[in-house]
């Protein structure tokens, strides 16, 4: 692997800390972003094996080997983890440990504070799975958790307390890391480096950690109030008395902004992976920076479209079908831009492009039938079907695991000094595209056939049963593409291939140091004067050569 | 952790890191506790002293 020496002091590395308690105390951003990441892969694990438990369940009519209501529990269980405990960690985990090194700080501006995110992230997954502990089990309530199922009444387990706590405790997690991302982004940038020469990784997770301080604390208030209901006496939630349906707009006042934070700092990693990998500059910088922010804003503006068949006033309806489709224009700007970005560049298809190209096409498909979701007739006929199951891991797996998978692959190198196997790396890449079309494709149809989702069981006189067969092998193939990637980083940490500082000629900071780099980021903060001063540097560098020859 | 000292740029710099710290998984454990307390006065008791302790420890720079 050839590397190109950046013109930024390299200097040794400090010996870090060893052992189990280096790692209890850490409060370097670059340990806390692993131990986000592990925890986050770990839970995707979990999660990943409740689906598998969920579609061996599907794959045939009649009762195979779980009882109904332990298949409430295991979806509700599979929603919560991959949503509170994977997708939203997992990235927080990438951000902390590349944005302090791609905007040419030494840390994040409160390191205990982030510390305590990570440690608050764990323990609210702990708690979450410590329902499966306690009389009556997990909580079978779906992971939106709607009043009156989670009433006192109608689910009187400690369960959904715990769920509950989990959430609110993840939740706090969360505000704390954004509160943190702003302060760092803002005030710890390097000299020259204005705002609208950031990296557009940093836009994104500047704008979702935003969208997290607004959002979160509506969820974290809705499901306090949930506790009161349970156990206080309160009736916030109980119909007659309070509204089951003020739960729906808290819940979704978080959870569409929540799709966006997901997706936000994926479409950022996008943003970093296509111009290295096209050698050539993102095509309209500003055009995708703008439609980040304008996602930001536009997403507070969509949540009632989750609420169609709740009876909102027609006014109410047509404002959040029209909010709906405009939120579009910006998503369907950043990905004229990336194509464009492609267009003439010099291609380099490595593992972590491929996923890039992987997560632009498998998103365009899941951002299309999220638009049919906004016309209400359509909404109407679709709500709570497959079809619905099909566009959310669309945007979420296709577009948001995708995501993170070429961020780790186009990160690995720096992370731990080692490159991966391409060659694996294009394995898991064609199983789990091979296997997540498998698995989700064929959900569009069993919506559009009348199929409803979070059933256990269906007729098989509905003619249901071959596409869930299909469905079934398809996650069966993402399993195995995510063990093909385990295998992969495994094989590194064998093989030890050294990756060099910056083996892919990429743009921005991180690769101006060692990889994986010393505890203190850079021996000096370096100066920046573009958008890509790696690039920058690389190209005086030639010229510098080219007047010495 | 010691404050490390860039010898071999061209001026030796001194370089600011945070110390490491056990406060901020004892303040979580501590929120963890306390509010599991909706279930049992005994986690929330627990909690509170986790709490009481960790923020302690956070305040005089442990």
């Amino acid at each position: 692997m050839t590397t190109t020496a950046p013109p930024y002091p390299d200097v040794g590395h400090e010996a870090e800390p060893r052992g189990l308690i280096s790692w209890l105390t850490t409060v370097d951003h670059k340990r806390i972003g692993i131990m986000y990441l592990v925890t986050g892969i770990a839970f995707f694990a979990i999660g990943g094996i409740l689906a598998l438990l969920i579609r061996a369940e599907l794959a045939l009519p009649g009762q195979q080997f779980v009882s109904a209501q332990a298949y409430n529990r295991l979806f509700g269980m599979h929603g919560t983890t991959m949503i509170f405990l994977f997708a939203i960690p997992v990235l927080v985990g990438v951000g902390n440990y590349i944005i302090p090194l791609q905007i040419g700080a030494r840390d994040m501006a409160f390191p205990r504070l982030n510390a305590l995110s990570y440690w608050l992230l764990l323990f609210g997954g702990l708690v979450l799975y410590a329902s499966w502990f306690v009389p009556e089990g997990a909580p079978a309530i779906g992971w939106t958790g709607y009043p009156p199922l989670t009433n006192a009444e109608y689910s009187p387990y400690a369960g959904v307390d715990l769920w509950a706590i989990s959430i609110i405790i993840t939740g706090a997690s969360s505000t704390m890391g954004a509160v943190n991302f702003i302060t760092t982004i803002l005030n710890m940038r390097a000299p020259g480096m204005t705002l609208f020469k950031m990296p557009l990784f940093t836009w994104s997770v500047l704008i979702t950690a935003f969208m997290i301080l607004i959002a979160t604390p509506m969820l974290s208030g809705g499901l306090a109030m949930q506790l009161a209901d349970r156990n206080l006496g309160t009736s916030f939630f109980v119909a007659g008395e309070g509204d089951p349906v003020l739960w729906q707009h808290l819940f979704w006042f978080y959870s569409h902004p929540a799709v966006y934070i997901m997706i936000l700092p994926a479409m950022g990693v996008i943003s970093e992976v296509l111009p290295v990998f096209s050698r050539k500059p993102i095509f309209g910088y500003n055009a995708i920076t703008w439609s980040t922010i304008a996602i930001g804003v536009l997403g507070f503006a969509t949540w009632a479209h989750h609420m169609f068949t709740t009876g909102l006033p027609p006014l109410l309806e047509a404002f959040f079908i029209l909010s709906t489709m405009t939120i579009a224009v910006p998503t369907g700007v950043k990905i004229f831009n990336w194509i464009f970005t492609m267009i003439g560049g010099s291609l380099r298809f490595t593992t972590a492009m491929m996923f890039a190209i992987g997560f632009i096409s498998m998103f365009v498909i899941g951002g299309i039938s999220g638009v049919f979701q906004a016309i209400l007739p359509i909404d109407r006929q679709v709500h709570d079907t497959y079809w619905v199951v099909a566009h959310l891991h669309y945007v979420l797996f296709g577009g948001m695991v995708f995501g993170v998978f070429s961020g780790i692959h186009y990160w690995f190198p720096k992370v731990t000094g080692y490159m991966l196997s391409e060659k694996w790396g294009k394995l898991t890449f064609w199983t789990l595209f091979l296997g997540f079309n498998l698995t989700f494709f064929p959900m569009h149809i069993l919506g559009l056939l009348g199929m409803p989702r979070r059933y256990f069981d269906y007729p098989a006189s509905r003619g249901w049963t071959e596409y869930n067969i299909a469905s079934t092998i398809g996650a069966f193939l993402i399993a195995l593409g995510v063990m093909f990637f385990l295998f992969n980083v495994f094989l590194a940490f064998r093989r030890k291939e050294v990756a060099g500082d910056d083996p892919w000629e990429a743009n921005t900071l991180e690769w101006a140091t060692t990889s994986p780099p010393p505890v203190y980021n850079f021996a000096r903060i370096p100066e920046v004067t573009s958008d890509r001063p790696l690039w920058d540097a690389r190209q005086k560098l030639r010229e510098a050569q080219g007047h010495a020859d | 952790m010691n404050d490390p000292i860039v010898e071999n740029a061209e001026e030796p710099i001194e370089i600011h890191l945070p110390e490491p710290s056990i406060a901020p998984l004892i303040v979580a454990a501590g929120m963890t506790f306390t509010l599991t307390g909706v279930l049992s006065p005994v986690l929330l008791f627990l909690g509170i002293l986790l709490l009481a302790t960790g923020i302690g420890m956070w305040a005089f720079g442990k």
